[in-house]
């Protein structure tokens, strides 16, 4: 019997061998896939990565994973994120030769910050120490600035503002009159010239008195009982009394000498008193018109210093995220880039040496890592977070993909919507920068407490990150502010914090633009823009102009009522003293009238003499 | 290398069927021009287990061959990069280079497609030459070989001692 030329018995054993082979590596290969995807896990994020369940399915070329738990570095008591299913459809062809290539992949379940039983940590390598030592530098030069800024936003206020104080302002020109002081040595000379007349009236009349008891007294003389020694002594009496008339006379000359003199003396007094007031009065005058309000420019900085502290606060929060980000997609490149390079194999040693040939490819060559495109999906049990997106071209070597890794989130934090887009251009020629990411997002609580503002209300978000291919990042953000309330913790002078917590009341929507550059080599760097400024210097404008016009007439009434008050003062001391004139008038004229009435009164001696002489005769 | 040379002996101075050998032959000769280390190599050195064949001249034409075939090497990189790209061809190839394990084989180098198919063309001649070869041997050459003073040599050899066939 002729044998055929198949050894069938073989080639069934053969099969057997394979499928028994097959079966085992099936059996093997989810506990090698769980350490090998753990491992890349706990060094992408330096914390240690658990994973439940791994199913790789070679023949349906899927993988799908399970329970994902990567804890936070920063805080091992945490989890960074969680995520409950992971599906890949990966091409079996390219990871046969060692390429993990993904059309679609599919992520559900993710959350974040969820509390760890067992700490996280791992433990510290050089890498990190490197890491906290980069992180340290930045810290330290943000803290340097935020210092720096917070000095300097105290002192741009208080110089722009500080010097108006209308209560200091209204006592210097109070104090600057003259005519107070003027009033008061005017009212005392008044008052002493008074004291003197009325005393001088006082006596005048009292000598006018006596006179006239006197003149009464010759007046009631008997005549006819006249003896010689009486006649003696009436002549005396009369000479004595001409004589005091004489001396009554020149004193009433005297009195209007001298009471005109006092009268031109208080004249001058008046003149002086109303050129002091003439003064008093061009002086505030000139005063107020010299209160002007202040130059306040729109360029002024009030807000954006305090915000400057804020902003590089909340800025700074998100650089270290950032780099770690940046750095462990570097990483990654650089390991898909490395992969490229020809290792110099040891050629065995062979008698006959083949030649290499030509490859033909029939598909365009892939990284070892790519995944076309990653959905992300889910929503957190207790409902705090919900992400729906796509990123696109996730390789570890971009020059071959030929594209950047892009994509976009869409989160749901609560009541809160955020989009995120970015693009990483990792080629060694990108096109653009390295690193691109822009973020929006709406209705988010604010809450700023910088060091001297907080500032609280509703905001929408626009931000980017800019990674430069000279290293320089760039992180910016624009902040849509409404149903503002703005405040201002208390400074000197009080008068100027009521006009600055007046007019950020005014304050209900604003906008901030923040931009913070961090090179490596040189500073750290924030620029801050604002309307909040611009805003505040036109509502100090106007406040600071209605201000300054109700204290320049309440400075007009105060001086003005202060003036005539004096004014009032002093023409009822004069008043006073013009009632002394027709006194003293009244007086000088009496005693002018003395030597009438003694001449009549001595006419009328003569006449009863003469009378009394016929009767004896 | 001797006792695989004693086992062909022993083959063509038996009575087995001359397909044997000469399918051994030519599959050696096949196996000897594709280039080792990939996996058609593999697939085809693996196909002998499961054929009826005289393993032995396998071998020895595989080593006979591999001193030979780097000098046609020019021929079959030509050759295989003109079948690989032939635009008729280029659907197929890409088909196969999505089918999982194919990319081992290396059928997209232009040395092992042009050694492949140089193989399988020269297959038939080299299993005729097989045949005719056994027959001649049979015939002609195995009593000259008897007579020869090599041959007498080699018998005096311990190692070369050729065990007659009943």
């Amino acid at each position: 019997m002729t044998k055929g030329r198949l050894r069938i018995i073989r080639l069934a054993i053969c099969v057997f061998l394979i499928a028994a082979a097959v079966s085992a590596v099936n059996a093997g290969k989810n506990p090698l896939v769980k350490k090998i995807l753990t491992s890349g896990l706990q060094n992408i994020f330096g914390a240690k990565a658990e994973i439940g369940h791994v199913d790789l399915r070679l023949l349906d070329s899927s993988l799908v994973i399970r329970k994902t738990a990567v804890a936070d570095k920063d805080n091992p008591m945490q989890n960074l994120f969680e995520v409950e299913n992971a599906v890949l459809d990966f091409d079996l062809v390219n990871l046969l030769t060692g390429k993990f290539v993904t059309e679609l992949g599919e992520i559900t379940g993710i959350t974040y910050g969820t509390p760890r039983s067992t700490s996280g940590a791992l433990p510290e390598n050089e890498k990190y120490v490197v890491e906290r030592a980069v992180k340290k530098k930045f810290e330290t030069k943000r803290d340097e600035i935020l210092a720096a800024l917070e000095n300097k936003a105290k002192a741009d206020v208080a110089s722009l503002l500080g010097t108006y104080n209308p209560e200091t302002f209204m006592q210097e020109t109070l104090s600057s009159l003259k005519t107070p002081e003027m009033k008061d040595e005017i009212i005392e000379k008044m008052h002493q010239l008074k004291s003197d007349w009325k005393t001088e009236i006082a006596e005048t009349k009292n000598e006018i008195s006596l006179f006239e008891e006197r003149l009464e007294k010759l007046s009631e003389t008997d005549l006819d009982r006249l003896t010689p020694a009486a006649v003696k002594e009436l002549a005396g009496n009369v000479k004595d009394t001409v004589d005091s008339v004489k001396a009554m006379q020149k004193k009433a000359e005297t009195i209007q000498t001298r009471f005109t003199e006092d009268t031109e003396a208080i004249r001058k007094l008046a003149a002086d008193f109303n050129a002091s007031m003439e003064y008093d009065t061009k002086f505030v005058g000139n005063k107020i018109s010299s209160i002007k309000v202040p130059d306040i420019k729109d360029g002024e900085n009030f807000v954006s210093g305090y915000l400057n502290t804020a902003c590089m606060q909340l800025l700074g929060k998100w650089y270290p995220v950032f780099t770690d980000a940046m750095e462990t997609a570097r990483e990654f490149q650089q390991s898909g880039k490395s992969l490229n390079i020809p290792k110099k194999k040891k050629e065995p040693k062979r008698l006959v040496k083949r030649a290499e040939g030509r490859t033909v490819t029939y598909s365009r060559k892939l990284p070892t890592f790519l995944i076309k495109e990653l959905r992300i999906g889910g929503s957190a049990p207790d409902g705090k977070l919900a992400a729906e997106g796509f990123i696109l071209n996730i390789s570890n070597n971009a020059d071959l993909v030929e594209s950047p890794v892009s994509g976009e989130i869409a989160l749901t934090r609560g009541n809160f919507r955020e989009n995120i887009s970015f693009a990483g251009d990792f080629r060694t020629e990108p096109e653009k920068n390295m690193l691109e990411v822009t973020f929006r997002g709406g209705s988010y609580p604010v809450n700023m407490d910088g060091s001297g503002i907080s500032m609280a209300g509703k905001g929408s978000a626009e931000g980017g990150i800019y990674y430069g291919r000279d290293g320089k990042i760039v992180l910016g953000g624009k902040l849509d502010l409404a149903e503002l309330t703005l405040a201002s913790a208390a400074f000197e002078p009080d008068f100027i914090f009521d006009l600055y917590s007046r007019v950020m009341a005014e304050i209900k929507s604003a906008v901030i633009d923040a931009e913070m550059e961090f090179d490596p080599e040189k500073e750290l760097d924030l620029r801050l823009e604002t309307d909040i400024d611009r805003q505040i210097a036109l509502g100090l404008r106007k406040v600071m102009t209605e201000e300054i016009n109700s204290v320049k007439q309440k400075l007009e009434t105060e001086v003005n009522e202060k003036l005539a008050g004096i004014r009032s003062e002093f023409e009822a001391r004069k008043g006073e003293y013009e009632l002394l004139k027709s006194e003293i008038g009244r007086n000088v004229a009496s005693l002018r009238n003395l030597e009438t009435r003694l001449a009549e009164k001595q006419k009328e001696l003569e006449k009863q003499a003469l009378k009394s002489l016929i009767r004896k005769f | 290398m001797i006792k695989q040379l004693q086992k062909m002996f022993k083959a063509l101075n038996s009575n087995k069927a001359p397909g044997e050998l000469a399918h051994a032959f030519a599959l050696g000769m096949l196996l000897a021009f594709v280039p080792k280390g990939n996996l058609l190599w593999v697939i085809l050195f693996a196909v002998s287990f499961f054929l009826r064949i005289n393993r032995a001249t396998m071998l020895l034409s595989i080593i006979l061959g591999s001193v030979f075939v780097p000098l046609l090497d020019g021929v079959f990189d030509s050759t295989g990069y003109a079948v690989l790209t032939n635009e008729n061809l280029v659907p197929f190839f890409t088909a196969l280079s999505e089918i999982p394990f194919a990319v081992f084989t290396r059928f997209n180098n232009s040395v092992v497609m042009g050694s492949l198919v140089w193989g399988i063309i020269l297959y038939i001649p080299f299993l005729a030459a097989g045949f005719m070869f056994v027959k001649k041997w049979r015939t002609t050459l195995a009593p000259l070989f008897r007579k020869s003073r090599l041959c007498r040599i080699l018998e005096n050899i311990p190692l070369f001692k050729v065990e007659k066939d009943d």
